[in-house]
């Protein structure tokens, strides 16, 4: 999926039926009521069997499009059981805010969204098939969430089991402050369907979701708790919210009416005083920049062109003043060399050699890029790692003693060097150390006799270079002691 | 004295720097020197020396002293030289055609998607590094935010690097001068909400079925609801159904064009050159 998909938006409304909608967008349908919803009481299916000759009637009941006698083969007793009292935490797609998010900003309208897309429907009320969810926002001290309370405590269900669940307590008045009308709950819940495999429904199997939106905003800087309710047997005769109270003590009244409504989901979440991304960029955009551009927009260091005046501290404890320029600037390359300001003397510039020696710090810290740079001197300089480690002659050479240390060109092999090398390395370090002792013993200094030596050796000018890199002036002073 | 003799002076004429072609850096070694022209791992106060010069909910664009990068990339190639030679290949390699400079100018091509020529006679000519720090509690709330540079209409310049530096701070680094910026807010799922205009005014612009915002003579149509929120921030949802059906001339809007209605998409927000602004929409 590419980065700039991610600002797709929708398709709604699906033209001639279901049908999957395209990478890009999702239909929406305004709800999916399912034809046969869960409830306690059993479904009686029966399986009946009608043989016998159409009579012309193309529509209406089977008995009526074809003459004959129906016959019962078979009964089943067929239960459909859905959440009531509590849901699966994997019926649950996404909600948002994110649980325990912080930070929301005040104007986000929560929603959760839902696997099944008939959830919100399958305990419809009334003909009409109200949604049996709603998503509540409550600050605190709104409501108790009551973790793990007997369904026995329930009012006004029928077929209650035995069994616990959350529930959401709160006083019977505040509820109807909060809960969305009849007629409102109808326009809060809806179904969308995006393509499989969308990041919208994950690994779902059929890209429908269900989304139950809440009706109320939260409240800035505070902690919130949005609750997925029942409001199931909650709707009274005449159409609207009914509950039945009982009365319990709440805020230090002891007798208050009281709803306890069971609780599907619930999450908390904090929301911030700043506003969302497009207030606090607008706040960034047009903040009043004030003396010295002290917030808000613009170029870096304008108005000293990127130069700062810093204290620099001596070895001996004294301070100094200088000027460092680092590598942001608000001046444009192309016209730099016109606009720089002058260099003045009393605060010496020290951009460059900072630079330089961070940038040497900063390689020595990594050892596995100074070995690279090693690697790529050594190789740009022609030198076979591969015949003679300049490490491992290094600390050969380290190990000797000077004093101790036979002077090329006695035609005996190092004590200690095939012990160090291994018998491996030794004989291909064998030839060319052996070419530079001879190249000692010669008394000859210049590159004729070197290259004469090599010559001699049988070896290729190239692979002994690492170890002909002749100091003349090494050998002038060698000579003339000698 | 065998030391002196194995390390020291000139050298053989085939084998001497100069000579020959540059070889090519090693991946681990280039990848480094991209970094430090990048400014990538540079304690902090090399880049602001003072607090000030970044305080709090400030945007600061700037151009990358492609002269203080050379000498952070001649310091690394002088990191642990231990002899004249070294200096020598180092003097000898630095510029100059498939020289340090020149292979890192094609690394940093390539990662801004204008791959150099593989053969070439003359050293790349140097593009122009730009950036900008963003220190705000967007950079917090939003770590996904996201950094557009365009250099033209929608041709897009190459990032070379974007990166939150502390909980508060972000930095970009662009391969060429733009003249249009977008800092995009990052999707984060389906999101429903309103806008708030001020302190306590609240707004929605309504959408056609197919998404878009509705518009009128390329303007946004937006509708204040602000009656519709109670002061407990409660939703009138019937009487926002009906302001939206209204303003989409319809005699209701069901619950999927509401929440179409509501449903908040990235907000982007663009800086053209010349100090200009433009709050955006969808981008």
């Amino acid at each position: 999926m590419s980065d700039d998909s991610l600002d797709r938006l929708a398709l709604t409304v699906p033209p001639g039926g279901l049908r999957m909608p395209e990478s890009s967008g999702f239909y929406a349908y305004d709800q999916m009521i399912p034809d046969l919803p869960p409830r306690e009481a059993p479904y009686l299916l029966t399986v009946q069997q009608l043989v016998g000759q159409r009579t012309g009637v193309e529509e209406g009941p089977l008995e009526q499009r074809i003459h004959g006698e129906l016959e019962a083969l078979e009964t089943f007793l067929l239960r459909v059981e859905g959440p009531r009292f509590s849901l699966d935490p994997a019926e649950i797609v996404a909600c948002c805010p994110p649980a325990s998010s912080r930070d929301v900003a005040d104007t986000t309208l929560p929603h959760v969204t839902l696997k099944r897309r008939t959830l919100p429907w399958e305990r419809g009320q009334g003909p009409e098939g109200l949604p049996w969810l709603a998503l509540l926002v409550l600050q605190e001290g709104e409501a108790e969430l009551l973790r793990g309370a007997p369904l026995s405590a329930l009012r006004g269900l029928a077929d209650i089991p035995e069994g616990r669940c959350d529930q959401l307590r709160l006083p019977h008045q505040r509820l109807l402050q909060l809960l969305p009308t009849p007629q409102e709950l109808a326009q809060l819940c809806h179904v969308r369907q995006f393509p499989l495999g969308d990041r919208e429904v994950g690994d779902d199997e059929d890209g429908f979701v269900s989304l139950v939106l809440a009706n109320r905003l939260p409240a800035p800087a505070s902690e919130a708790l949005a609750a997925l309710v029942s409001l199931e047997g909650l709707r009274g005769i005449d159409g609207a919210w009914q509950a039945d109270p009982g009365v319990e003590p709440w805020g230090g009244e002891r007798y208050t009416p009281v709803v306890r409504l069971p609780v599907l989901s619930h999450w908390r979440f904090r929301t911030g005083a700043g506003g969302d991304f497009e207030e606090r960029m607008e706040a960034l955009r047009t903040r009043v920049a004030g003396e010295g551009r002290a917030a808000g927009v613009g170029l870096f260091a304008e108005e000293s062109g990127g130069r700062f005046t810093l204290e620099r501290r001596q070895p001996d404890g004294g301070a100094s003043l200088c000027s460092y320029r680092g590598p942001l600037t608000p001046l444009d390359p192309a016209q730099a060399l016109t606009t720089r300001p002058a260099i003045t003397g009393a605060a010496p510039p020290i951009g460059p050699a900072a630079a330089r020696e961070l940038g040497r710090l900063m390689t020595l810290s990594k050892p596995e890029v100074l070995s690279d740079l090693r690697r790529f001197r050594d190789h740009q300089w022609g030198f076979d790692v591969e015949v003679l480690t300049a490490g491992a002659l290094e600390a050969w050479l380290g190990r000797m003693p000077e004093h101790e240390a036979p002077l090329p060109g006695g035609g005996r092999m190092y004590p200690d060097l095939s012990a160090l090398l291994g018998s491996d390395r030794l004989e291909a370090l064998r030839a060319p150390w052996s070419a530079l002792e001879r190249l000692a013993a010669a008394r000859t200094p210049g590159l004729e006799a070197l290259e004469g030596l090599v010559a001699a050796d049988g070896a290729a000018p190239g692979e002994l270079a690492p170890a002909a890199q002749l100091d003349e002036l090494h050998i002038d002073l060698r000579s003339t002691s000698r | 004295m065998i030391r002196t003799l194995i390390h020291g002076g000139p050298v053989l004429p085939e084998s001497g720097p100069g000579l020959r072609r540059p070889q090519p850096l090693p991946a681990g070694l280039l990848e480094h020197l991209v970094r430090l022209q990048l400014l990538d791992g540079l304690p902090f106060h090399y880049l602001v020396p003072e607090p000030a010069a970044l305080p709090p909910e400030s945007l600061r664009f700037f151009f990358v002293d492609r002269t203080f990068t050379d000498a952070l990339i001649e310091g690394a190639m002088r990191a642990g030289s231990i002899g004249a030679q070294d200096e020598a290949v180092e003097d000898a390699v630095m510029d100059g055609l498939y020289g340090v400079k020149d292979q890192l100018e094609a690394r940093l091509r390539a990662l801004a998607g204008q791959p150099a020529p593989e053969h070439r006679v003359e050293p790349l000519e140097r593009m122009t590094l730009t950036g900008l720090l963003l220190r705000s509690e967007l950079v917090r709330l939003w770590p996904k935010l996201r950094v557009k540079a365009f250099q033209d209409g929608e041709a897009r310049l190459g990032t070379l690097r974007i990166q939150r530096l502390a909980p508060d701070l972000l930095i970009a680094v662009f391969a060429g001068v733009p003249l249009r910026v977008e800092l995009v807010e990052p999707y984060e799922g389906t999101r429903f909400g309103v806008e708030r205009v001020g302190d306590s005014h609240y707004q929605l612009n309504p959408r056609r079925d197919d998404g878009a915002q509705l518009q009128m003579r390329g303007e946004a149509v937006l509708i204040d609801i602000t009656d519709f929120i109670a002061p407990s921030r409660r939703v009138d949802v019937t009487g926002l159904g009906g302001a939206l059906a209204g303003a989409l001339a319809r005699t209701s809007v069901g619950p999927s064009r509401l929440a179409l209605c509501l449903q908040q998409t990235p907000f982007t927000q663009a800086f053209t050159a010349g100090g200009d602004t433009e709050p955006g929409g969808t981008p």
